[in-house]
């Protein structure tokens, strides 16, 4: 066994256990070392997964987990979104307790999204899941003592919970119905075999389990409530981070351990993408809090995510699987920075609604052009990353097959009712007046810098985007040649 | 001369170049304004270098990387390539003289200026990446992307129901694109990349074909995201709303060109890229032309606004252009693209003399206006001269439009050609009306104070007088260009 291949996680592990022994020992700890030297070592480790990476897929212990240039990629944006979450939340972290705790669940929790990203087999992809829930589930719930959050928090334990066991009972029935739980195994065990209750029902529970980590419509409920419950740098993370870790999961799985079933279950996908991006874009329409707002738009996104899924039984899974990779980065930088901006208005005002931003423009230009621009690129406008992704995701679906035309013409439209709404938010802050005696919105300097880093990187992924999709095109292509 | 490397991205991009410059020029206004004449001037002297560059050489084409082995979006095979011929040249020139009209224009704007002028100059690099795109995704982007500055410099500086119009015409021309993106998506599956001129060659070999939808489908797509932004009757509510309640400059820019882009994407795609549809529903839209052409006129008269109704008559005019196209010959397609740039400079013209009107005057409700020449004798003038321009007065540039639509579109359509040659009778009676109600009669009471023109607004309207002497005049040197292309894409002479 080659043990060099985990120093990632190693590394990352090593760091949250160091924050935790500090916090332990120090009982006074440095926040500004906590937080600048956690995320600055966190940027560190990131440059290292990148630089190391030598392009060749490595299976340590019999292929439980996969180094290959897809982990590489899904670990270098964990581990970024990871310090970005932390720097983040420097100003909230001074107000808890334990900000040693805090800052090292979050790594832990980056810990268990690189396993779900890297898992050849149910069982590692299972524990690697619980890893990062768990983690989330105290994350979530960190202000425990306000009412909204205590009660999110317990409706994101229990309905998790109850997903785990949905998921672990779908598992269950693959090993019975393979005798494997290796996906390349599962996969030769499973094209030997015709379509039968046993197998409708693994694939029903395994959907219902990852549909509910990833908020697909109709397992989306804990969303909205979670998400505003949530302290904001852990909503920003959840729906960056989290999401995506659901995604590096279900990829893998759907396109190696169950290509075989993959044309027999698409239609599952195809329903489960169009129901989620019209009830996810329609109902955030209706949505006063803006945090809300945002749990219903990314509920949206996990729709247009669900296509590229949909297509994965196509001959040629690797444009869709990019399609996917470039998309889930880019949705995830384009919403860092809308809950980026929303942390530094709340942090002074302690309001979080699509009115309170009323006349942002005026209190602060800078955080107004910086959720505009978050926003046109979720929207999905020209020249912002989100543009890009969106446009190449469609694409490569649509091309997958006839049967996903209409679909992707349903996506189009949810895209622009998507739009309706953004472009409300950002009438607020550009035309609607500040109300009276509204101050001016100081930014600190670590989160200008935060977010301007980010506002020019989307911005730069939209006028040239051919770094990142060539890069997510070889870790698609990664995937597929090691199975 | 021959064009540069660059020289059609330096175009495209000058204005958005003036409006970083407009960023962190400070707060001095004037300076503002400064920068973004001097841009749009530049912006000018290159298209006209651009234009010699054409019609000595030919079209311009630019691109970086290629398709298939360096694209620009790998794995959707899109590529950054523009191209000037002929039927873009003078949209594109027509665009950035409009520019600078705007700028001119909006000197009276004396709130958010910095800001104000940010949205002018992105709103024009929008539009001129529409017409020089080509490639069908950048084409689709920067369609999109237009409308964006046009929110909200209706949304923020404009007057009325400014926030309803503005939304109301994001909405609109959005419904359209969607359907456009979709039509977008289908050409590129028959194609293999975004190449248009790759589409236009299949087109016109009768090769393209589309899975699934079939190119019916396809073709009625695109139509109606054209025909909302021309904006054919009944898409047409957006635009008296936008119109009256935009300010001054964005009302010449969004008669000027913008409702260009419209008749450009139908005789690029629609005419080009299917022709064996278009003759199929070209007796449709021959109907609906005639029924815009006719019912803009006939609304016209009902308007109390002087904004609304110079936004009707352009339904009317719009018509026009809707009736050259679909008659498909290669006359009626010149006239029809004749008729987009005389409409550009008379309607922005017109829109530009209503808008000083209205600052000096502070309405625009025509029965409390009259015998305003006395007082304003250059705006009155003009507005007359506007006002010839717009009804066909030979020897300006709308008569030449005009009759080349009619006599091209005749053989194919005698009868709904001679009912469309009504809405001219109609717009004489309706130009001469509002000038007699506007500026003649007794002058009243609260008008004796109202001033003429600023010199920002006599160069102006100077801008847009020359123009419409100049190819009334020698129409050829218009005619001529658009007709290199068109002829290309209708096929014969």
């Amino acid at each position: 066994m080659n043990w060099a291949l985990l120093l990632p996680g190693y590394l990352v592990t090593g760091l949250a256990f160091g924050a935790f022994t500090l916090d332990l020992i120090v009982p006074r700890l440095s926040r500004t070392v906590l937080v600048y030297g956690g995320a600055a070592v966190m940027a560190a480790i990131a440059v290292f997964i990148i630089l190391s990476s030598d392009g060749e897929s490595s299976r340590f212990a019999g292929g439980i987990l996969i180094f290959d240039t897809y982990s590489v990629f899904f670990f270098a944006v964990f581990v970024i979104l990871a310090a970005v979450t932390i720097l983040g939340s420097s100003q909230f972290v001074s107000a808890i307790d334990s900000p040693g705790e805090f800052v090292a669940l979050l790594m832990m929790s980056a810990v268990g999204a690189m396993g779900m990203a890297a898992a050849g087999e149910l069982i590692t992809a299972y524990i690697s899941l619980e890893l990062l829930s768990f983690s989330l589930y105290i994350l979530a719930s960190y202000t425990w003592k306000e009412r909204r959050t205590n009660e999110a928090g317990m409706k994101y334990i229990l309905l998790g919970a109850i997903a785990s066991a949905f998921l672990l009972l779908g598992i269950t029935y693959i090993y019975g119905l393979t005798g494997d739980t290796r996906y390349d195994q599962v996969a030769s065990g499973l094209s030997a075999l015709s379509p039968s209750p046993g197998l409708i029902i693994a694939l029903a529970m395994l959907t219902a389990g990852l549909g509910f980590k990833v908020a697909a419509v109709p397992f989306h409920m804990w969303t909205p409530d979670v998400y505003e419950g949530a302290p904001i740098p852990i909503t920003a993370y959840l729906a960056a981070a989290s999401k995506a870790a659901g995604f590096a999961l279900l990829i893998r799985l759907v396109a190696v351990a169950l290509e075989p079933v993959a044309l027999f279950w698409d239609w599952v996908f195809i329903l489960l993408a169009v129901l989620s991006m019209m009830l996810g874009n329609l109902v955030a329409i209706l949505q006063s809090n803006l945090k809300r707002l945002m749990a219903y738009s990314s509920i949206g996104q996990v729709g247009y995510l669900l296509l590229g899924i949909a297509a994965l039984g196509a001959d040629d899974p690797t444009k869709p699987i990019a399609g996917m990779l470039l998309h889930s980065v880019s949705y995830a930088a384009s919403t860092m920075v809308a809950f980026m901006v929303l942390l530094a208005v709340w942090q002074q005002t302690g309001k979080e609604g699509v009115r309170d931003m009323a006349g942002l423009a005026r209190r602060n230009p800078f955080l107004a052009l910086a959720l505009t621009g978050a926003l046109f690129s979720l929207a999905g406008f020209p020249f912002f990353v989100g543009f890009v992704s969106k446009f190449y995701l469609f694409t490569v679906v649509a091309t997958a097959g006839a049967r996903f035309l209409v679909p992707v013409g349903i996506a189009i439209f949810a895209s622009l009712i998507s739009l309706y709404y953004y472009l409300n938010i950002v009438r607020q802050m550009y035309i609607e007046q500040p109300e009276d005696g509204a101050e001016a919105i100081r930014v600190s300097r670590t989160m200008w810098l935060l977010i301007l880093g980010l506002l020019l990187a989307i911005v730069a992924g939209g006028l040239y985007v051919r770094p990142l999709a060539e890069a997510a095109e070889s870790a698609a292509a990664s995937i597929l040649a090691g199975a | 001369m021959q064009a540069f490397d660059g020289l059609i991205t330096l175009i495209v991009f000058l204005p958005v170049i003036g409006a970083a410059a407009v960023a962190i020029a400070g707060r001095e206004q004037m300076l503002v304004r400064r920068i973004a004449l001097g841009a749009m001037i530049l912006d000018l002297l290159l298209a006209t270098y651009a234009w010699l560059s054409y019609s000595a050489n030919g079209p311009i084409v630019e691109q970086l990387g290629q398709y298939g082995t360096d694209p620009w979006i790998p794995g959707v095979n899109a590529s950054y390539l523009l191209n000037i011929d002929g039927l873009s040249m003078p949209l594109v020139f027509l665009t950035v003289l409009l520019g600078v009209v705007a700028v001119l224009g909006s000197w009276h704007v004396k709130e958010r200026v910095r800001e104000y002028h940010v949205w002018l100059l992105l709103l024009l690099t929008g539009v001129q990446g529409v017409f020089v795109a080509g490639d069908l995704l950048l084409f689709f982007l920067f369609w999109e992307v237009e409308l964006v500055p046009m929110y909200f410099l209706i949304a923020m500086w404009g007057s009325g129901h400014r926030e309803y119009s503005a939304m109301k015409f994001v909405l609109y021309t959005l419904f359209g694109s969607a359907f456009m993106l979709v039509g977008v998506l289908a050409l590129r599956f028959a194609i293999g990349s975004f190449d248009m001129s790759a589409m236009t060659l299949a087109g016109q070999e009768d090769t393209l074909r589309v899975a699934f939808l079939g190119l019916d489908a396809i073709f009625l797509m695109f139509l109606a995201a054209f025909a909302i932004k021309l904006p054919v009757w009944p898409l047409h509510t957006w635009l008296p709303d936008a119109h009256t309640d935009a300010p001054t400059a964005v009302s010449v820019l969004l008669a000027g060109v913008l409702l260009k882009m419209g008749g450009y994407g139908l005789i690029r795609i629609n005419v080009g890229m299917f022709p064996g549809e278009m003759e199929q529903w070209a007796p449709l839209l021959v109907i609906l032309s005639v029924v815009s052409v006719l019912y803009g006129a006939a609304v016209v008269f009902r308007q109390t606004d002087l904004k609304r109704l110079v936004a009707y008559s352009s339904v009317s005019h719009m018509g026009l252009v809707l009736l050259g196209v679909a008659s498909l010959g290669a006359v009626s397609v010149t006239g029809a693209a004749l008729q987009m740039f005389a409409h550009g400079t008379i309607t922005g013209l017109l829109f530009l003399v209503v808008g000083i009107i209205y600052e000096n005057a502070h309405t625009r409700h025509i029965p409390d206006l009259g015998g305003l020449i006395s007082r304003m004798p250059v705006v009155g003038a003009v507005f007359v001269f506007a006002g010839l321009a717009s009804l066909g007065l030979p020897l300006l540039s709308g008569f030449a439009a005009e009759l080349m639509v009619f006599l091209g579109s005749f053989d194919a359509y005698p009868w709904q050609t001679a009912f469309a040659v009504l809405g001219i009778v109609l717009t004489a009676g309706y130009i001469l009306w509002t000038v007699e109600r506007v500026l003649l009669g007794p002058l009243k009471e609260r008008w004796q104070s109202v001033k003429d023109a600023s010199p920002a607004d006599f160069v102006a309207m100077a801008l847009l007088v020359l123009p419409i002497i100049i190819v009334g005049v020698y129409p050829a040197l218009v005619a001529d260009v658009f007709r290199d292309t068109v002829t290309l894409l209708v096929g014969g002479g």
